[in-house]
């Protein structure tokens, strides 16, 4: 076990440095010199050349990335030219917001994706199977964007039901309150997630129920509910978990439609920000920041297939 | 002379045999294209969607002629006009009107889609081809594709279009390298399998070069999985542009497309839900179509792999 964590860690080196030099090449391929681009018209030649010294940009790349990487190690991800806190500051104060939004879509999709993925496999062929499976088809196919902006006329605007957009922490103002602005974000991002995840769970379910010890279960009179739950599900929840996985990444760099549309000060309204700011730093830490939790979580993933699953052995 | 005349000889039959040999392939790929064929239209949803698109499609082509508004022509006077009589679906902020607004950006998109997942799907071929065949560019060509999709698809295109600049042009570039690893992954995998076959040995011993079994042999048994991927391709690139464009960093304005109009809309949310419905409800129409379509492709081309 610790043999095949330590391995999975070890394989993850290449993807790692592939990735941080794609990040750091992100500011190079600014046409022209980035530190003039950065500063936009407005700046003086002085101001210009000052930031083109710091930002060591007529060393070779190598030796620019090797400074980059370095600084990145030890925890010094850039300077933002807006924001007046560091970087990691910015970068955690604004993870909070969108961590939540996805945790809070990830739930609603997870809660109801599994059973009505279970319910539609099981009633294969049926009204019922054809409206889950038209239903999850249209999940992935509304756009999140206008499925908010929907919202947002709907129970904001004419019925006043729900806030059209802000952002309350738990610490400031409860979890309700917390609870109340996020519900409308949260349904507009979880709908594409509850589409694909409904899909998959019909699917690996299906392929599971079609399997032989399926038909051995019902020959031995075991009920029809314990087997599509205790057998296929349990056998179905590796090709679900990682949906669930790469959901929670979908969720968190997606995030910028609902904070956009809703106000919430998350990464992804950090990114648009930024974009408009020209702030190319922080685009650069966000993206790095996001990349990194994406491979930690693949690997959980793994970690946690080889706990469920004996039969996943090392490669 | 009498080697030469041999060596003639020999050329000419092997040119004669890898002919016969091509014709026969072609027999056995033609039936093979029949039974999908014949899967594709039995499958009511996969013709559902193709109606779908067809009706979007015909409607952005001929909606110069349905309506007489250019898609630029302002009418102070008729800001914010509610759907009616002459303006079907209403006017915008700057009097313009939405419909024929909707059926260019629905143009915009389309040539989008089409660039982003030709220009993907080639692109990610060649590469999952090549590293498929050559252990040495194995390495470095997926390793470059890992690290790609290790950063999430959305944030890579926001980054890109950062850096390069907000147009339709580079919509299109950003959006291909965020897809293309996706297809040279499923290529490499599929050519992997195949190369494992005996009839790629085969070719080998009689004498085949490499580029010949790449892309007569290896290359059109996995152009089913290619082509299902490209079709998610194309729908995943219309709703990533329209996201891009909702965000202000795709398509700039006043080009109309079908996300940038949401982004214009965003602000007189309240004064307007036409602004809203229309263009919204014309994109979930259009990705519906395309998902629908992929999966009626996928059931027919692949019927065995799974999503």
């Amino acid at each position: 076990m610790g043999i095949y964590i330590l391995k999975r860690i070890l394989s993850m080196i290449p993807v790692l440095f592939i990735m941080s030099v794609i990040v750091f090449l992100l500011i190079h391929i600014i046409p022209g010199d980035p530190a003039k681009v950065m500063l936009g018209d407005q700046a003086t030649i002085v101001e210009v050349e000052a930031l083109h010294q710091s930002m060591g940009l007529d060393d070779p790349l190598p030796v620019q990335y090797l400074h980059w990487i370095t600084n990145v190690c030890s925890g010094q991800l850039g300077h933002s030219l807006f924001i007046n806190e560091s970087m990691g500051h910015i970068l955690i104060s604004h993870f909070f917001p969108t961590l939540q939004l996805t945790l809070y879509s990830l739930f609603f999709a997870v809660l109801l994706a599994i059973p009505l993925g279970l319910l539609a496999a099981n009633k294969k062929g049926s009204l019922i199977d054809e409206g889950i499976s038209s239903f999850a088809m249209l999940g992935i196919s509304v756009p999140s964007f206008l499925l908010g902006l929907l919202l947002v006329l709907a129970l904001s605007v004419k019925l006043s039901l729900l806030p059209s957009g802000g952002y309350k922490s738990i610490a400031s103002g409860g979890l309700a309150a917390n609870f109340r602005y996020m519900l409308l974000p949260a349904l507009t991002m979880g709908l594409v997630e509850l589409g694909l995840l409904v899909r998959m769970t019909r699917s690996s379910v299906l392929d599971i129920l079609s399997q032989d010890f399926i038909r051995m279960l019902h020959a031995k009179g075991v009920k029809g509910h314990v087997i599509l739950v205790k057998h296929a599900l349990k056998n179905a929840s590796l090709p679900i978990l990682t949906c669930v996985g790469q959901s929670f990444i979908g969720l968190l760099s997606n995030a910028a439609i609902a904070e956009t549309i809703f106000n919430i000060p998350g990464l992804g309204q950090l990114i648009i920000n930024s974009v408009t700011r020209r702030d190319y730093e922080v685009i650069q830490a966000v993206i790095l920041f996001v990349a990194i939790a994406n491979i930690i979580v693949y690997l959980c993933i793994d970690i946690f297939y080889m706990k469920i699953d004996p039969r996943v052995k090392l490669r | 002379m009498e080697a030469e005349k041999n060596q003639g000889l020999i050329a000419n039959k092997k040119s004669q045999f890898w002919a016969e040999n091509q014709k026969l392939l072609m027999k056995i790929r033609a039936e093979e294209r029949q039974l999908a064929v014949k899967r594709f239209w039995r499958n009511r949803l996969a013709v559902g969607g193709l109606v779908l698109l067809f009706v979007i499609m015909m409607l952005a082509l001929l909606a110069p002629v349905l309506v007489p508004f250019g898609p630029y022509e302002m009418d102070i006077a008729q800001r914010l006009i509610a759907p009616n009589s002459i303006h079907i679906w209403g006017t915008d902020t700057f009097g313009r009107d939405v419909f024929i607004r909707v059926a260019y950006g629905a143009r915009v998109s389309l040539m989008i889609g089409i660039a982003v997942s030709m220009l993907s799907c080639i692109l990610g071929m060649m590469i999952g081809l090549y590293a498929s065949y050559y252990k040495i560019l194995d390495n470095i060509l997926m390793r470059l594709c890992d690290g790609i999709s290790a950063i999430p698809s959305m944030l890579l295109a926001i980054a890109f279009m950062a850096i390069l600049g907000a147009s339709a042009t580079n919509v299109i570039v950003s959006l291909s390298l965020v897809f293309t690893p996706s297809v040279a992954r499923i290529t490499r995998s599929r050519a992997l399998a195949i190369q494992e076959l005996t009839y790629i040995e085969a070719m080998k011993s009689l004498g085949a070069s490499s580029t010949r079994i790449i892309w007569l042999h290896i290359a059109p048994n996995l152009l089913s999985p290619v082509i299902v991927q490209t079709s998610f391709i194309f729908a995943k690139a219309i709703i990533t542009e329209a996201a891009l464009s909702f965000l202000g960093v795709g398509v700039p304005v006043p080009v109309p497309s079908l996300g940038n109009i949401l982004y214009e809309a965003k602000t007189v949310i309240t004064k307007g839900w036409w602004l809203v419905l229309c263009p919204g409800i014309v994109t979930a129409l259009y990705v519906l179509g395309l998902n629908m379509l992929g999966d009626g492709l996928r059931d027919a081309l692949d019927p065995r792999a799974k999503y």
